[in-house]
């Protein structure tokens, strides 16, 4: 256990001297400070939100009732609204809790606790980057620097040198992905009032058509929990990647064609499943690197 | 008991056999000398010792551990450069010293001070890789190779890029370490290398062993004739270009 803690800390070493680690971490902080000010700048100007969303739930229902030929996407769209926007105004809701779809008839201004609801909608593709980014050179470069031969000419088994590794990478993309979340939670609380957090969330359910309350800091959990299911999957399946090609820029393409495919078809497991295919990817990557030569220059 | 037994090595990629039939073994204080053109297969035989390739056939045993089977008792003596020293080269080299003793018991900061000493790093061990000439990183190649006092250290041209004080310091050091009872395999192109740290020459030629004498043998023709180096490798190895 001493040995492998070691290996971690000689990951963490080498991780943690690079430039690179920092500029991502850099632009991501900057995101979402910047997204923030933004928001709060071009926030519309509304007195009464309560009555936003009478106007805003009224327009709707004119709009399903006159517009033929409405698409299936955009029906959905604006059922969940009519269905959010009457709970806000029969709940006297004083913050925005449109989450996934915006009345431009009749616009809620935004606050803390939407937009940090929102984080992984508005930042994914930064936080999805940064977890393949340190994921494809934690093993691929060791590979086309060469280090890998010092490595593993060392008093242990490849395996535990690979699990520690993807140890590494996981803890270390958990650390990062909560951190941005406690980030924009500060940050939003700063730019527009902590007040909003005392809302819970409101979500809409689209099996049931009906509306779900839970604890905010529940939701979020849950939240997180889920996106770091699928980065930890991404990242067993950079590590993968780094068995059959040293290419880091390679890696990263494939890494992220799969991410967006993911999101495209909306492939939805929960995260017990996305864990075990994680494990079962991470085994087969131990095996193939236990088994690989180490080829000469 | 034999610090290194090699039994029968053979690695064969596809249809293309790289290295066949070799056998040598190593004693304490040995400075066994591995020649031979490129390509002769110097490195794959580095390689198949160090548990890097897997072998087709054959054992490899280190201090009576099995590469195979008790890796990590038997590469827990061991220190090697193999082709290049390549370091992290965006650490420092002391970082380099710190992750590398991280992977052995007992490697304290003094040993890492004591190691950047013998090898004339003390004022640049701060400063990163990147930084370094070639013969700076072959010294802290070196370094980490010797970090934890290895019973066994392969080194694959371990003067190279160094300037003349730095060689003559490097063969001071390996005839230290050699005293000191350490076996030592020096794969090198360079003869006058070879003639003066081996005490004993394993010549490869198309990944076999031709050639495995002492270095007075080596430099004895059949006929009782005494060579140089080259002559001896031209005569023996049958190689024409001479280093």
């Amino acid at each position: 256990m001493k040995k492998v803690n070691e290996l971690i800390e000689n990951e963490l070493i080498k991780i943690f001297r690079r430039k690179n680690i920092y500029i991502l971490l850099l632009i991501g902080i900057l995101m979402i400070v910047g997204y923030s000010i933004v928001q709060k700048i071009t926030n519309p100007k509304v007195d009464d939100i309560v009555k936003q969303y009478e106007k805003g739930y009224e327009r709707d229902k004119l709009y399903l009732e006159y517009q033929k030929n409405i698409d299936d996407e955009k029906y959905e769209e604006i059922i969940e609204r009519i269905a959010l926007e009457k709970y806000a105004f029969e709940n006297n809701i004083q913050y925005n809790i449109l989450l996934n779809t915006e009345n431009t008839n009749a616009p809620v201004p935004k606050d803390a606790r939407i937009i940090l609801m929102k984080i992984f909608d508005n930042f994914e593709i930064i936080f999805v980057f940064i977890v393949i980014a340190i994921s494809s050179t934690i093993i691929s470069e060791e590979y086309s620097k060469r280090t890998i031969k010092n490595l593993f000419v060392k008093p242990h088994k490849r395996t535990k040198i690979m699990c520690s590794k993807i140890i590494t990478n996981i803890f270390l993309v958990i650390i990062i992905i909560v951190c941005m979340v406690l980030l924009q939670y500060i940050v939003g609380g700063l730019i527009f009032g902590f007040d909003s957090y005392n809302l819970d969330a409101i979500i809409y359910n689209k099996s049931s058509q009906n509306i779900d309350v839970m604890n905010l800091t529940y939701y979020m959990l849950n939240l997180i929990i889920n996106k770091i299911s699928l980065y930890i999957l991404l990242i067993s399946i950079s590590i993968l990647i780094s068995a059959f090609t040293s290419n880091i820029a390679l890696n990263i393409l494939i890494s992220l064609g799969i991410y967006i495919i993911f999101n495209y078809y909306n492939i939805a497991y929960s995260p017990i499943i996305l864990i075990v295919f994680a494990i079962i990817i991470d085994i087969l990557s131990l095996i193939l690197f236990q088994k690989k030569d180490i080829k000469n220059e | 008991m034999k610090v290194l037994v090699c039994e029968n090595l053979k690695k064969q990629v596809k249809r293309k056999v790289i290295i066949d039939n070799i056998s040598f073994s190593v004693d304490k204080g040995e400075v066994v000398g591995l020649i031979g053109p490129n390509g002769a297969g110097k490195t794959t035989i580095i390689k198949s010792i160090l548990g890097l390739i897997n072998l087709t056939e054959g054992k490899v045993t280190i201090n009576g551990y099995d590469i195979k089977k008790d890796f990590v008792k038997a590469i827990e003596k061991v220190g090697a450069i193999v082709e290049n020293p390549d370091s992290y080269m965006y650490l420092s080299g002391y970082d380099n010293l710190k992750i590398t003793a991280n992977n052995y018991k007992g490697i304290t900061k003094s040993r890492i001070d004591e190691v950047t000493k013998i090898v004339g790093l003390e004022n640049r061990i701060k400063d990163k890789v990147s930084t370094y000439s070639l013969g700076m990183r072959q010294r802290l190649g070196i370094a980490e190779a010797i970090i934890n006092n290895p019973e066994l250290l392969i080194l694959d041209e371990p003067t190279n890029g160094l300037d003349v004080e730095g060689i003559i310091e490097i063969r001071n050091l390996i005839k230290d370490l050699s005293h000191q009872g350490i076996a030592i395999i020096i794969s090198s192109h360079n003869l006058t290398e070879i003639d003066n740290l081996c005490n004993r020459i394993i010549a490869i030629k198309n990944g076999k062993m031709i050639v495995d004498e002492t270095i007075e043998e080596f430099k004895t023709s059949d006929n009782g004739e005494k060579l140089s180096s080259e002559e001896a490798f031209i005569k023996k190895v049958g190689e024409n270009k001479i280093v």
